[in-house]
């Protein structure tokens, strides 16, 4: 099938099979799967600009899919999301200069690539260790232990000044909020929005939604339950994802068509996703999210060596398809476990009433 | 690569050929659509892009949401009724 603005031909039955990966991992783990998307795309033979474009607008319209749906399962703390929002714009904005910059001392592409290299590796490691300590810890379900739990007591203790702030409308305001659904009595308003900061900051130097960074950051940092995280998360990658739509959209690299055939087969796999989080044990999406995020930390380095060794161009391919074949891997893993869940035993939630 | 409408008439087959005729119109149709207002008016379709991928999501949503409802006041139904003959 031909597409109109991108103006190349792609089997729409290889765009239904990544939207249902996209879908169904941006429901389990609270990710845009933008990196994802950009690399199917590429091996589909769409042009990198237009892969990016569309990318961001699949990653907009499912995350929309996404957070309602973790929404209705009462997975979302928009008041938490509200207060990263504030410092994510600031973020991405500063990102942009600091990309202009390294694009004009021409070392954009290495420097983007080795920070998601060392990013994702270490990311994906630690959660990797994290998942496994407390397995060892406490036999069984691990549930929504982490072996960073101390931290985050700390972290929802500090006192950052000033301690009351003049809002215009609201009066003289204490900076320290209760984040009741979050499970938080209560924290520094200044926590999310640095955070919201780091994660724009990084979302706009490396062109994605964020989502990978912002998990691990609320579960490990801020103490926030699993299910709660991956829901307001996506809430934020909905702002993120909407930005990038909007300016890549002005520059014409959007295939509109493209996007609707993924959102579509994304929308199934949302429901898949999603739902599999009421069920699966907080500690193996962990896990899971843990070895998605190093396969994806090993194909950007592939790609790197592919770029960097004249001999080794075909790693570029190795790496997508390293990418959608994990990818593809965990999708059936997140049906099974679903599966065999609904199956076995009632929702912990149920239990519980 | 292909040309454009191809898609459709590869596969055309007599008794189909005038249902296929007006698919194929419809795409070329929007396709020429998608490229005119996305050469010319780039703010238009900037909003556009983002108007009909929100749209989407919302109407994909609700039909699932609907749908699900559906299949599991169904199964609900027949798991009820077959445990109300036993």
């Amino acid at each position: 099938m031909l597409f109109p603005n991108a103006g190349v031909a792609v089997d729409p039955a290889l765009l239904v099979l990544l939207g249902l990966i996209v879908g169904t991992l941006g429901g389990f783990f609270g990710v845009g799967g933008g990196f994802l998307i950009t690399g199917g795309l590429l091996v589909f033979g769409v042009p990198p600009i237009f892969a990016v474009g569309t990318g961001l607008t699949l990653v907009m319209g499912s995350s929309i899919i996404n957070m309602l749906k973790h929404k209705g399962l009462g997975h979302v703390d928009f008041r938490l999301g509200m207060l990263m929002v504030c410092g994510t714009v600031p973020g991405e904005i500063l990102a942009e200069r600091l990309n202009v910059a390294l694009l004009e001392a021409g070392i954009i592409g290495p420097v983007i690539r080795y920070v998601y290299v060392v990013f994702l590796g270490a990311l994906g490691s630690f959660i990797v260790y994290d998942y496994f300590k407390v397995r060892r810890r406490a036999t069984g379900a691990t549930g929504d232990a982490v072996s960073t739990a101390s931290l985050a007591r700390k972290v929802q203790a500090l006192r950052i000044p000033p301690h009351a702030i003049w809002l215009p409308g609201l009066g003289v305001r204490p900076t320290r909020v209760p984040l009741p659904l979050s499970g938080i009595q209560s924290i520094s308003v200044f926590v999310p929005f640095s955070i919201g900061f780091g994660v724009g900051f990084m979302a706009g130097l490396l062109g994605a939604g964020g989502g990978f960074i912002l998990m691990p950051l609320l579960v490990y940092v801020m103490g926030v339950p699993t299910v709660m995280a991956i829901g307001t998360d996506l809430f934020q990658i909905i702002i993120t994802g909407s930005v990038g739509t909007f300016i890549y959209a002005l520059g014409n690299h959007v295939d509109l068509l493209m996007a609707i055939i993924m959102l579509t087969a994304a929308s199934a796999g949302a429901q898949v996703g999603a739902t599999a989080t009421k069920f699966v044990d907080p500690g193996r999406i962990r896990g899971l999210f843990g070895v998605t995020v190093l396969s994806g930390g090993v194909a950007v380095a592939l790609k790197e060596l592919s770029e960097s060794v004249n001999r080794l161009h075909f790693l570029d391919t190795v790496a997508s398809f390293l990418l959608l074949g994990v990818s593809g891997a965990i999708c059936l893993v997140i049906a099974w476990l679903l599966l065999r869940s609904t199956l076995r035993k009632p929702a912990p939630d149920e239990v519980r009433e | 690569m292909l040309k454009r409408g191809q898609f459709l008439r590869t596969s055309l087959r007599d008794e189909q050929a005038p249902l296929l005729a007006i698919l194929g119109g419809m795409y070329e149709a929007l396709a020429s659509f998608l490229q005119d207002i996305s050469s010319h008016s780039p703010l238009l379709w900037a909003l556009l892009v983002m108007a009909v991928v929100a749209a989407t999501a919302l109407g994909l949503y609700g039909l699932w949401e609907l749908l699900l409802r559906w299949a599991v006041s169904a199964w609900g139904g027949s798991r009820a009724r077959s445990g109300g003959r036993g």
